[in-house]
């Protein structure tokens, strides 16, 4: 495929530094670990091969190893930013080629955070694709960076990754019954009752659910006053349960949090859009859970009206909460039909049904599309309390408006019913978006023949019935467009089906989901999701790197290596194969004794010529290089490269 | 939680221009390039949502702004994009049109001939931080004898951002661009400076060498809009004209509305010469192998998304 078009040699690591703001209380992150886990995650689950340096003190060290695992930093040395950088890229000339990705963790030389800025320095101006990763326990922690760091490189990626709480205590009234029977039911009613008074106490339960409580009723009558920051848009989100570098037991919010960001490091985020279209939404949940079951992770979601109803109740509750959605599709379209005149009561239950949950405080990114009534411009909501972003979103004229403090808000779909575009923003590099509006049902009409005096035709046209269903059927129409036209950012577009269509008929939510579930349109969608997400696993076509599992040099199939004739009818190098053997013969001349060439289907130029060449390119001598000419009949005229150890 | 500081702070000069050196626009530029720009550059903090166009902005209330730190969405009236396809980030440069329009008021030959500009909306997308240059610093920083590297890079640039929705429609176009996200094309095109190419050769004083320039000094972004060829592989996007772009292989004929130019993947840049043409006045966006390169180096993503799917490993259907 494409043999004739070629790409960037891509021959070096890409080097991320992970770094923890002051705030985030770095001392207390057993930062080394959970650096180390990242890694393993990154080659088992994304296949690169990841290597950890370590930045540390140079005091009482063991020798160092091959290849090193530590910048070693003198102590006293003046400038810390000159010494890591040059380190740094002594290690990608170096070590460069072996890797897919460095991870280098800075807590030896860094533990509290104090030299954020002049390590974020080191990064700029390496051979590589150089990145940081920034650890915050707050919104603000970033927000200020200019304030606390000062100007940072803008040529170095810099990448937000929030740590997040505990997920707040959801349903403290029922919880607390249940407790109230444990401890009635133990040997010792009243040292239990004692113990857990003082538990209540030490962890500041009540006063933590009290706060919790104002925000969430604040909110729902439109405060903002408690709403709470967002996180930056593009930001990953680790929710770590424990001590996140035990192994034993595995906890599964723990790996679920180092895969994702696995996937951000390596900007292989997934982002999963579902469109708005009342009960037609209903189509997300198989959609969700077939993409799911085909392995292909979902980092980030959006949505407008129920679509992002949804997206919502997943990265809340899971698979329980497309369950919730689906048992409770009539309690839906009654809130939705009490919201002709007040949507305060879906409202509260759409707060109840996500757990009073916070869109900040999810794993899973999750924006909720809405309208600015008064500017016309969409409204992407990634914190405040989730069922008031989810009114806001579902708030379709002529159903009331919803008020987010001063802010009139509409529906989300008269500005981006699928929102696609906002996931590239917020760092999906995989898009895969659910189209969920149908096309509207058809009605048997009278054939022209049929006589029909004008006046019946003009009393029809002012029936307030009749066009009260062409005005709702306009909305579908238009909406349809306007979801097609989102179409150009997703990678993935399941343009769903069903055999019946109702969007307004609220009952109807679970049969349309049923339906969507077995419709050959979802099967194809997921199919088409699988290979864009086993391609995004793929390496750069560009890509050479040194197996030292294998002592291969494997390369892409956009890589060149062979001669060619310059214009003075000289043979030479191709310019892959002359950056190629550069870096490889670096690398031999190091850490190797000698580099087998097999020479496949060479035509002339003969020994004589190309021996020469290859000495010059790699800098090893003639003793250093094995040639072993192949013929593969069929196979393109090239050469591949073997390190022996 | 710490709270906002109340007044940004002021970065010392040496600072500024240690982060303007690493901006995609003023790459390549040397210290002394910079320097007038630091001296005048103000920081200034905008809360999320913060519309920064706020009315129809006229040329001399308009500053020049540079993003230090945050996000802001930008959507020209005369694009389709959605909201959120193209984001302002760390080292985008903005205000543009205002340098324009002082450049026009100046006479200066390589500002853009064009009408108003469409109006654009662009909105901080959480906290943001810009560097910003006020407009009754423009004769300062552009007319000081160090400052006209700057004022060419900063004309070069503002009518690829005029056209920017066009040039990447037709990038994503193409076989080695369509699965690069549009975010990612839009601040791959602040790489892209647009030359002049054609009568306007003639106006190159007569000391300039003619002969090609190395390649590693071939940045388009140092060559102004003195309509120059680019003697590496590049991609031209037409906006005025008719170009011919050609190498010892091939010559292609390019125009408005079309993106091409041999060799841009090619991996035998350094026999071929390459040399951009055009028979009446012409002007087009290039998009260099180098910038490409550059970007890559900022990108983590960026060159495993060149390419059809598939392209790394053959595909079982």
């Amino acid at each position: 495929m494409s043999s004739d078009i070629y790409y960037p040699l891509v021959t070096r690591a890409a080097m991320t530094m992970v770094l923890a703001d002051p705030g985030a209380d770095p001392a207390a992150l057993p930062l080394p670990g959970i650096v180390q886990i990242l890694a393993q995650t990154i080659e088992t689950e994304l296949d690169d091969l990841t290597w950890v340096l370590h930045v540390v003190w140079d005091v009482a060290l063991p020798p160092p190893t091959t290849p090193p695992t530590e910048i070693r930093v003198p102590f006293g040395t003046p400038n810390l930013t000159v010494f890591v950088h040059d380190q740094l890229q002594q290690f990608c000339d170096d070590w460069g080629i072996a890797f897919d990705e460095v991870l280098i963790e800075t807590s030896g030389v860094n533990p509290d955070g104090s030299r954020d800025a002049e390590l974020w320095w080191a990064m700029d101006g390496l051979t590589c694709t150089t990145s940081v990763d920034y650890l915050i326990r707050d919104p603000d922690q970033w927000n200020e960076l200019p304030a606390t760091l000062g100007l940072l490189p803008a040529s170095v990626h810099s990448q937000p990754v929030a740590l997040l709480g505990p997920m707040p205590e959801a349903h403290l009234v029922q919880t607390l019954l249940i407790e109230l029977m444990q401890i009635l039911s133990s040997s010792d009613p009243a040292s239990e009752a004692q113990l857990w008074w003082q538990a209540a106490i030490a962890t500041q339960r009540f006063a933590r659910w009290r706060r919790r409580w104002i925000a969430v009723v604040s909110q729902i009558y439109s405060s903002t006053r408690f709403k709470p920051k967002p996180w930056s848009l593009d930001t990953i989100r680790l929710r770590f349960e424990g001590d996140p570098t035990a192994a034993v037991p595995p906890v599964q919010a723990n790996l679920d949090s180092f895969g994702r960001w696995a996937r951000g490091i390596t900007d292989r985020r997934v982002g999963v859009a579902i469109g708005g279209a009342g009960a037609q939404s209903y189509v997300g949940i198989p959609f969700i859970e077939q993409l799911r079951d085909a392995g292909i992770p979902i980092d980030i979601l959006s949505g407008s009206s129920t679509g992002a109803f949804v997206g919502a109740f997943y990265a809340a509750l899971g698979d329980k909460g497309l369950t919730r959605m689906l048992f409770n599709s009539n309690t839906i379209g009654w809130g939705v039909f009490f919201a002709l005149v007040d949507n305060i009561p879906l409202t509260w239950w759409l707060s109840w049904a996500t757990d009073f949950v916070d869109l900040s405080e999810l794993a899973q990114p999750t924006i909720s599309v809405s309208s600015i009534a008064q500017t016309g411009e969409p409204y992407h909501q990634t914190s405040g309390l989730a069922g008031k972003g989810l009114m806001a979103s579902g708030s379709l004229p002529p159903f009331v408006a919803t008020y987010i403090g001063n802010t009139r808000l509409l529906d989300g779909g008269p500005t981006q019913d699928l929102p696609t575009a906002i996931l590239n923003a917020a760092g999906a590099q995989l898009v895969i978006a659910a189209q969920a509006v149908p096309k509207v049902q058809s009605f048997p009409r009278l054939p022209d023949q049929v006589p029909i005096p004008y006046f019946k035709k003009w009393a029809l046209t002012l029936n307030p019935w009749l066009r009260g269903f062409d005005a709702y059927r306009s909305y579908l129409m238009l909406y349809r467009q306007a979801a097609q036209g989102e179409e150009q950012y997703a990678d993935v577009f399941y343009n769903a089906t069903t055999r019946l269509s109702s969007a307004g008929s609220w009952y109807a939510g679970p049969r349309i989901a049923y339906e969507a579930a077995n419709s050959q349109s979802l099967k194809d969608a997921i199919i088409e999701a699988k290979l864009e997400w086993d391609a995004l696993l793929e390496d750069a076509p560009g890509r050479a790197r040194i197996n030292r599992g294998t002592n291969q040099v494997e390369t892409g199939p956009a890589v060149r290596l062979g001669f060619e004739l310059d214009p003075s009818v000289v043979w030479r190098l191709t310019p892959h194969a002359e950056v190629l053997l550069e870096e490889v013969g670096r690398y031999v001349a190091n850490f190797a004794t000698t580099l087998k060439i097999t020479l496949i289907n060479i035509p002339p130029p003969d020994a004589i010529d190309y021996e020469p060449l290859i000495e010059a390119a790699s800098g090893l001598s003639g003793a250093q290089l094995n040639y072993v000419p192949t013929i593969l009949p069929g196979a393109p005229a090239t050469f591949s490269l073997e390190i022996v150890p | 939680m710490r709270t906002l500081a109340p007044k940004p702070p002021t970065p010392d000069k040496a600072s500024l221009i240690r982060f303007l050196l690493t901006c995609p626009l003023f790459q390549r530029l040397t210290e002394p390039d910079v320097e007038p720009l630091a001296e005048r550059l103000q920081m200034h903090h905008y809360e999320d949502s913060t519309d920064l166009f706020s009315r129809v902005a006229t040329p001399d209330s308009t500053p020049l702004r540079l993003v230090a730190h945050g996000q802001a969405s930008w959507e020209p009236s005369n694009s389709s994009e959605q909201k959120g396809a193209w984001m302002l980030t760390t080292g985008s440069c903005f205000g543009l049109s205002a340098i324009n329009d002082w450049a026009c008021a100046k006479k200066i030959p390589s500002a853009w001939p064009a009408p108003d500009p469409a109006p654009v909306r662009c909105n901080a997308v959480g906290p943001l931080w810009v560097l910003e240059l006020a407009p009754q610093h423009f004769d300062d920083v552009f007319m000081h004898p160090q400052g006209n590297a700057i004022c060419s890079r900063l004309l070069c640039m503002f009518p690829t951002g005029l056209n920017a929705p066009r040039v990447v429609a037709a990038l994503r176009s193409t076989p080695q661009f369509s699965r690069v996200t549009t975010p990612k094309l839009y601040r791959l095109l602040e790489r892209a400076p647009t030359l002049a190419y054609g009568p306007m050769q003639l106006e190159q004083p007569p000391e300039e060498p003619e002969e090609p320039e190395e390649p590693e000094d071939d940045d388009p972004q140092q060559l102004g809009l003195e309509g120059k060829s680019v003697t590496s592989p590049a991609l031209y996007y037409v906006l005025e004209g008719q170009l011919t772009v050609s190498n010892d292989e091939q010559t292609v004929s390019l125009g408005v509305g079309e993106l091409g130019g041999p060799g841009m993947f090619d991996d035998s840049p350094q026999a071929n010469q390459f040399a951009a043409q055009a028979t009446d006045e012409a002007r087009a966006v290039v998009l260099t192998q180098a910038s490409l390169l550059d970007q890559i180096r900022t990108d983590p993503g960026l060159a495993r998304a060149l390419g059809p799917r598939g392209l790394s490993k053959a595909v079982d259907p």
